[in-house]
């Protein structure tokens, strides 16, 4: 995972960057680069979540998997499981 | 077309990118399957990822299934008066049984599972199968021979 500030070069019609300018000459930003970021970081969590908050969650959970995977026999699995299933059904009864 | 992923499919489709069963979790994720859970089945695979990773883990694969695109998870509760019938019928045990009732209450199609004692039963109503034999059965051409 990259850390820290990346430089992203864009070009943003100008009415728009007149509108970031005001903002920021009134004190609600401190920077137009503060703005942006402000509302890049927004506008993905809304997207992301409305859109497809189920790709979201996968990547979250392959990310807590990374490197630990322990690649067992189906067998295992399918005999895990099972004792998994009678143990809840029996706290469920 | 509405399917049941059994705990083992789900998880090794989680665990495996490569595997039949990660190529069914895909094609929910297109919505192209509708899956159905029942509340046991969210709790156990779970379950096993809290016990095998993380309480995060669990959490958050739980916090998956939930956002699932067309899913729906069934409580068990409403249909515990079908279930002990249906226990001589399939020749399972209750907590197998659930899952499978679930499965006729709710239209289910097709009950996809790693369980050879599900798997030899040759069951007609959901039709049981492997996740091999599901993509074969939907036109879909399996990625590996084992699973």
């Amino acid at each position: 995972m990259k850390r820290g500030l990346i430089s992203i070069p864009t070009k943003i019609p100008g009415p728009i960057v007149e509108q970031v300018d005001l903002l920021v000459s009134q004190g609600l930003f401190t920077s137009r680069s503060e703005f942006i970021r402000e509302a890049v970081r927004d506008f993905l969590a809304d997207e992301v979540e409305r859109i497809q908050p189920h790709r979201l969650a996968f990547a979250m959970v392959q990310r807590e998997l990374m490197g630990q995977v322990k690649n067992r026999p189906v067998e295992e699995i399918v005999e895990e499981t099972r004792k998994i299933r009678r143990e809840l059904w029996e706290k469920r009864k | 077309m509405k399917v049941m992923i059994d705990t083992n499919v789900f998880i090794f489709g989680i665990e495996r990118p490569i595997s039949n069963s990660n190529v069914i979790i895909g094609l929910i994720f297109k919505r192209n399957l509708k899956p159905v859970f029942s509340e046991l089945l969210v709790d156990e695979i779970s379950d096993y990822f809290k016990r095998n990773y993380s309480k995060n883990t669990g959490w958050l694969v739980s916090d998956l299934i939930k956002k699932l695109p067309n899913v729906s998870i069934e409580s068990e509760s409403e249909i515990k008066s079908k279930i002990n019938k249906n226990i001589e019928k399939y020749g399972f045990s209750e907590e197998d049984v659930v899952h499978f009732t679930i499965a006729e209450e709710f239209d289910v199609e097709y009950l996809i599972s790693l369980n050879r004692h599900f798997l030899k039963k040759k069951i007609k109503k959901p039709i049981v199968v492997s996740p091999h034999d599901f993509l074969k059965n939907i036109g879909v051409e399996p990625i590996t021979d084992f699973e």
